[in-house]
Parts: C-alpha cells; structure tokens; sequence
C-alpha cells in the first residue's frame, strides 16, 4: 500500500507528463500507434490519385460503361494496395538477420506474417470489383 | 535475354520486380517469361493474374529459402547446447577454451579444427543430420512462420487459378453470346 507521501508524489509526477505540449510533439506521438498504414485508405495524394486513374484507364478501355469505369477504379485502388503491401514485405523480410538465434527475429516475423492478412483482404477487393468489370455483381 | 515482356503500358499496373539484395533478376524473369508463355494472357486481368502469379511461387522459394538459412543459423546454437553437454558429462576431459569457443570451431576454415569438432560429437553419436534437427528444434517457431508463408503462397496459387479458370470461363460464354 503506497503511503500519503508516495501517492502525493505521484500525483506531482502525474501532472508533470500528461503528454506531448508542442505542436511538434502532438503530431509526432499522433503517428505512435502507426505501422505501416496499410489498415486504411491509399493516400489521396494528386501523384497516388494521377496513377490509380492511369490504371483505371488501362482496366476499362475506351468502351467502358460508366458501371465499368468506377469498377476499373476499384480493381486499380486494389492492385496498388497489393503492390504496396508487397513492397513492405519485401523490406520487412530484408531487414531480417536470419543467422540471429537469439529469438530477436521473432516480432519482424509475426509483423511479416500479419501482412498476409492484409493481402487477403486486397485480393477479395480486387476480385469482387473486377465482377463489376465484366458487368457482374 | 528473355523474351515475353509485360507490355510497356501495364509495368505501373505490376510494379518494378519485387527483387532483394541477392536475388536472381535473370532467374525471376525466366519464371515470369515461362508463366507468360504457358497463359498467353491478353486481357489486362489475364496480365494481373499472371503476374500475381510469378509473385506467389517467387515469394514461396523466396520463403523456403529463409526458412532453410533460419535452420543454418540457429546451428551455433545446436552445437553449444551438444557440447555444453558433454562438457558436463563427468567422462569427459574438460573443454579447456569454453563448449562456446567449441561450438564456433565447427564453422572454422581449419579442417583440422572443424574435424576435431565432428569427431568429438560423432563419439556420442550426434551426427550431422542430427544437429540440423536440433537447429530446427531450437528455431521451430520461426520455421513454423516461414512454413505458414509458403502454405498460404501454395494456397493462393491454387485460388488465383480458380479465379483465372472462372475469368476465361466468362470470356469464352460472352464471346459465344456475341456471336
């Protein structure tokens, strides 16, 4: 049982960090929790949205209905998240010291791991917006 | 040089080669080439497929690899946990340099000290093949993760060549619709 002195410290304590004061500081532990962004959209950026469209494109063809167009979108929106979710496997297994016995490997591999989980979910998206493709769905 | 190329228009669709420091560029595009030409792919879809395609049997040798080079690293610790062993087993002279500097000599340049090494285990009857069972033992966890990531690579190709067979199924009754 703390005594009246060590919860009055820790009161004084509590009040001295109640997280980040600075602009700087808010916006850098807003970023704590982030892994590799793959859980939300593709980033609306003009350069992300400019090479979705150009795909899009490729997808649905000059004859394309207006059904089909927003299908190609999609199909597109998922092949770039299956592309980048790709390329963060690619780094995360590089980044792995396989000659590491030690058991220090085994976070990057649970992290390598879960990202299957996101391409699964990629694919799905990939698979039913390319019905829409073919007038289905 | 390889020939069946992606077409020039479809290389933002499909990405840059999803190579590692090491890696076989020449190796990765024979498979695709060979993929390429066993599909014949014409549709942009048929491209995506096939592409997927070549990623999952290239990422499945890629895992089979790593999991073999996790086998190989946890060696060292095969050997320590053999030698420290015997180390304490009363019958024996014991190590003066350490079963830890023991153990490091297995992987020496020295024949003779590698020698010594193979020898004082097969005398307790630990062979080589024994020891990478071991290895495997003591790194069964992250084996277990690479199997798990080739089984869901052997699985997705099983899924991609459903949904490629339903794709050309569709192709084909529309093509005989148009008709």
């Amino acid at each position: 049982m703390a005594s009246e002195k060590q919860i009055a410290a820790n009161r004084a304590n509590a009040k001295r960090s109640t997280g980040p004061k600075t602009a700087a500081g808010k916006l850098r532990s807003s970023r704590n929790a982030f892994r590799h962004g793959l859980s939300g959209p593709l980033p609306s950026d003009p350069a992300t949205s400019a090479k979705v469209d150009r795909i899009a494109g490729e997808i649905a063809g000059d004859q394309a209905s207006e059904h089909q167009k927003a299908a190609a979108q999609d199909v597109a929106c998922a092949q770039m998240e299956l592309l980048r979710i790709r390329s963060i496997r690619s780094e995360r297994l590089a980044k792995l010291d396989l000659n590491d016995s030690t058991g220090g490997n085994m976070p990057g591999l649970k992290r390598l791991v879960a990202l299957d989980r996101y391409e699964r979910y990629a694919l799905t998206k990939r698979r039913r917006s390319s019905r829409g493709l073919r007038g289905e769905g | 040089m390889v020939k069946n190329e992606i077409p020039k228009q479809l290389e933002s669709l499909l990405g840059q080669p999803p190579l590692l420091d090491g890696e076989d560029r020449e190796a990765y595009l024979a498979l695709r080439s060979a993929l390429i030409e066993d599909r014949q792919p014409t549709t942009v879809m048929d491209w995506i497929h096939v592409h997927d395609l070549v990623t999952q049997l290239w990422e499945e040798q890629r895992f089979r690899r790593a999991g073999a080079a996790i086998i190989r690293g946890g060696m060292l610790a095969a050997l320590e946990y053999y030698l420290e062993e015997i180390d304490k087993s009363a019958d024996f002279p014991d190590f003066s340099e350490g079963f830890k500097r023991k153990a490091r000599q297995y992987f020496s340049t020295n024949q003779k000290e590698r020698n010594e090494v193979i020898s004082l285990l097969a005398r307790y009857g630990i062979t080589p093949s024994e020891l990478l069972a071991k290895a495997a033992q003591l790194e069964s966890s992250g084996v277990l993760m690479f199997e798990r990531l080739v089984t869901s690579r052997a699985n997705g190709r099983r899924m991609l060549r459903k949904e490629a067979e339903r794709y050309a199924e569709r192709q084909d009754r529309d093509a005989i619709a148009d008709e």
